[in-house]
């Protein structure tokens, strides 16, 4: 019935994208588990790094794995701003959750239609970074598409490193378990904060700069994958980024799948109705904290 | 505060003497197109608020309810000739029974979670309408039968005017009563709150039923007043929008939505030329106003009129 | 002089005040007890004095440095210390990152593995299980990780709220005897307790707070034989 290699191919597809829904799902989860904030930003962060990489390659002819650092770099110094300017003078007051995802919305908002109005609303198109492809066991996969999920499982990897074996991770591990333990250790708590903000943003920018040419570049471009994010973190768990790893990958490659059986334009649907149905079974996630 | 009290019975008495009269005083169909246009908004605003700034759900999926009680009235008038108030009503019942779906995964979360189950639906159900393309035309857009057919606007002036004040006496009576201090109750505190004994989960899905149903009936007369009706109804779009008016007007109090809905309605207008700029304002507006006026104008109002009465600001 | 110096304290919670007119000082190498029972503000106290709470006003000065509007971190990275309620510590870590966290500070990192052999030394049973995770330790240990962990921040003076609660006798025994093994090691001690037998025998004196007050002081002894500790606490 089904011609096997076309199965397995959607499903390379659904791990080379998913790859990048990591990088913005674990970004996403890190701030939730570090601050307990819920960024409706976020998927700017994603389109800016898209912009970013476009006028790099396009304007300055940067390669792109210069490119995509650029625009890491560039956009985690936004998020520092972001971080500071928006979310830091919320944080001593009463009802400050519904504050933080108000002023997140607002941001968005404003934003998005910014750069509709300095960028022009037309779909902007990278050509691909490399030509041709390169095939194993008849499965094709572009050289883009490699790029992509090797800098992605790089980016991932790099991470996971960071957290795990760095003073910088520590402290990070340590705020989000325990926050006045960790204050009382000496950690200065807003610094983590905006370190982390600022990385969480430089990932969801390389996901935007690394995607850039496969997807077209435009100022509502983050809005697909912030929901995304969303879903991953659900189903990963919110708080944890091995589970935003797992599940990245794993909707990826569902959401690669329902796009072969039923059909492009059902694709959100179904991922939204998997979530609903994950928050209702099980509202942790599959390795939830909280 | 008798002064104040006596004040603002003055005032609302002339408002609504205003707005009785207003296509009389005023009948420049435009002027009555924005202010049925107010109406509608405000009640869909108004109802949003028992949701949002009563007890504190954060739902962002109002614009489901819109459109849901936007399309299943039209539908039922064209496809099964029922009278068009009828459908009308039906429409709100429709959008009510699909607060029940979007609210029951919602009961136990909270906080953001909601947001996002909400946001989700909403955009499920903006694309089910989209990609359905037999049932409901999609994109091409529905034609939808008239209210009052070949009237000018003045028909629908007065019948929105109904509505709003339906809405709004029902707000006032409800979010007075024991319900609203339930929901002040739920929003400050869901833990304390169940250990006082109250049923959240009723309560919530009261407050879902209410506010769906009413905006669902704003809904349906908006599509047999505009004709047309597009899954752009159900967009992010009108949800931005409702959130605006909110938050500038004062989130947690009865005029706030709707003094929100009326200066967001008139900015709007003077600012046509800068349409362009419209949402990039709206964002700015939203940020602006959680950094440095989280209770909206209604508070802003408020405290001045405390002031000029020499008291300090009652709480 | 004093090496904690608290000087008309006043704490709230949003509108509430919850502090009132706090004074009490501290001397090098001393162990103080401050009593209370249940809702008194003795942890309201001890999170105002890391700078966890914002003061009202006040003054609380450490090391002859004027700390009360200082942020919580600078606060430790001057020698003052805290071990909160259950240990402060990191369920999903393991207990020598737990540590490793408590040398968090640059110059302690230096130290670290010096640090490390006095915590191990002081608690053997923690060395046996330092790749367990935090969380799935008994209370009596994550107690004494707590400690450890407090002791990794090289502190001068050390405020420790509750050591004793919800432990068993034995156990409480045990952290007693640490917390003099760290007192010979010349940190400055203050302890909170609800169990003024367990206070008296540790401090050499003690303030008794009520209602966020501080209502009484004196020695361990001066306080053992009041009339109203008697009455109020020992129920005698």
């Amino acid at each position: 019935m089904f011609d096997l290699s076309i199965l397995i191919q959607q499903v390379v597809y659904g791990l080379v994208i998913g790859s990048s829904y990591v990088l913005m799902a674990a970004g996403f989860s890190l701030i939730w588990g570090i601050m307990g904030v819920l960024n409706l930003a976020h998927g700017e962060f994603y389109m800016l790094g898209a912009y970013i990489a476009y006028y790099a390659c396009s304007l300055l002819g940067f390669n792109p794995l210069l490119s995509t650092l650029v625009a890491m770099v560039g956009v985690f110094s936004f998020g520092v701003i972001f971080e500071r300017a928006l979310l830091s003078p919320l944080y001593g007051r009463k009802g400050w959750e519904m504050s933080t995802v108000l002023i997140t919305v607002g941001a968005s908002i404003l934003i998005q239609n910014g750069a509709l109005v300095i960028f022009g609303e037309k779909y902007k198109g990278l050509p691909m970074y490399f030509d041709g492809e390169v095939e194993i066991w008849k499965i094709f996969l572009s050289y883009d598409r490699l790029v992509v999920f090797l800098v992605g499982c790089f980016l991932i990897a790099f991470l996971w490193y960071l957290m795990k074996y760095t003073r910088v991770g520590m402290a990070m591990r340590a705020v989000s378990q325990n926050r006045e333990g960790a204050y009382l250790t000496g950690i200065n708590v807003h610094k983590v904060f905006y370190i982390a903000f600022g990385l969480s943003a430089a990932f969801a920018a390389a996901g935007g700069a690394l995607l850039a040419p496969i997807f077209f570049v435009y100022p509502t471009v983050g809005a697909g994958p912030l929901l995304m994010a969303f879903a991953i973190v659900i189903f990963g768990g919110f708080g944890s980024v091995k589970g935003a790893i797992v599940a990245g990958f794993m909707v990826g490659v569902f959401e690669s799948l329902v796009v072969l059986i039923i059909s492009s334009a059902w694709k959100d649907v179904f991922v939204f109705i998997l979530v609903i149905i994950v928050l209702t079974l099980r509202p942790r996630g599959l390795f939830g904290i909280q | 505060m008798e002064i104040q009290r006596s004040l603002k019975s003055i005032v609302l008495f002339g408002l609504f003497l205003l707005l009785s009269f207003f296509p009389l005083l005023f009948p420049d169909p435009y002027l009555i197109h924005l202010v049925i246009l107010f109406f509608l908004f405000g009640v869909l605003v108004s109802s949003w608020n028992v949701l949002f700034g009563y007890m504190g759900i954060f739902c962002f999926g109002q614009q489901a309810f819109f459109g849901t009680g936007a399309y299943s009235s039209a539908l039922l008038a064209l496809n099964f000739g029922v009278p068009i108030p009828v459908c009308i009503v039906i429409g709100g019942l429709f959008a009510a029974f699909s607060s029940i779906l979007i609210g029951l995964p919602t009961l136990r979360l909270r906080g953001a979670y909601v947001a996002l189950v909400t946001l989700a639906f909403a955009e499920v159900m903006r694309m089910t309408c989209s990609n359905w393309v037999g049932v409901t035309r999609g994109q091409l857009g529905l034609t939808v039968p008239a209210l009052i057919p070949g009237a000018g606007r003045v028909g629908y002036y007065y019948v929105s005017f109904l509505l709003f004040l339906l809405s709004v006496g029902i707000l006032v009576k409800v979010m007075r009563s024991s319900f609203g201090y339930v929901a002040v109750a739920i929003r400050e505190s869901q833990d304390a709150a169940t250990s006082l004994g109250i049923d959240i989960v009723k309560y919530k899905m009261l407050a879902f039923l209410l506010s769906s149903f009413l905006s669902g009936m704003a809904g349906a007369l908006y599509a047999h007043y505009i004709l047309i009706l597009t899954p752009d109804i159900m967009s992010l779009h009108i949800m931005i929008t409702i959130l605006v008016m909110g938050m500038l007007g004062g989130l947690g109090t009865l005029p706030g939505p709707i003094l929100g809905a009326f200066v967001l309605l008139f900015l709007s207008e003077y600012l046509r030329e800068f349409e362009q700029f419209r949402f990039i304002i709206y964002g700015a507006l939203i940020v602006l106003s959680v950094l440095f006026v989280p209770g909206g104008l209604i508070t802003g109002m408020r405290f001045i009129g405390a002031k000029l009465e020499g008291k300090g600001l009652r709480k | 002089m004093y090496l904690l110096d608290v000087a008309g304290l006043n704490c709230a919670y949003g509108r509430s005040q919850v502090l009132w007119d706090i004074s009490f000082h501290v001397r090098e190498a001393e162990i103080v007890a401050i009593i209370g029972s249940n809702g008194a503000g003795k942890t309201t106290l001890l999170r105002a004095l890391s700078g966890l709470l914002p003061a009202l006003s006040g003054k609380v000065e450490f090391n002859r440095q004027r700390i009360e509007r200082l942020p919580p971190h600078r606060i430790v990275e001057l020698g003052l210390s805290q071990i909160p309620e259950g240990g402060g510590i990191f369920p999903y870590m393991t207990v020598l990152e737990n540590l490793k966290v408590g040398a968090f500070l640059p110059w302690n990192w230096k130290k670290m593995s010096q640090n490390l052999d006095v915590v191990f030394q002081l608690f053997p049973d923690l060395a046996e299980r330092k790749n367990q995770l935090a969380g799935t330790l008994s209370g009596g240990e994550r107690q004494m990780l707590g400690i450890g962990k407090g002791l990794m921040t090289s502190p001068k003076l050390i405020l420790i709220d509750e050591p004793s609660s919800g432990l068993a006798p034995k156990l409480v025994l045990r952290v007693f005897d640490t917390i003099e093994e760290i007192q010979k090691r010349n940190v400055t001690i203050v302890l909170v307790e609800q169990n003024i037998h367990h206070a008296l025998n540790m401090g050499s004196r003690a303030y008794v707070l009520e209602n966020g007050r501080i209502v009484l002081e004196g020695t361990s002894q001066e306080l053992m034989g009041h009339e109203h500790v008697r009455k109020a606490y020992l129920g005698i």
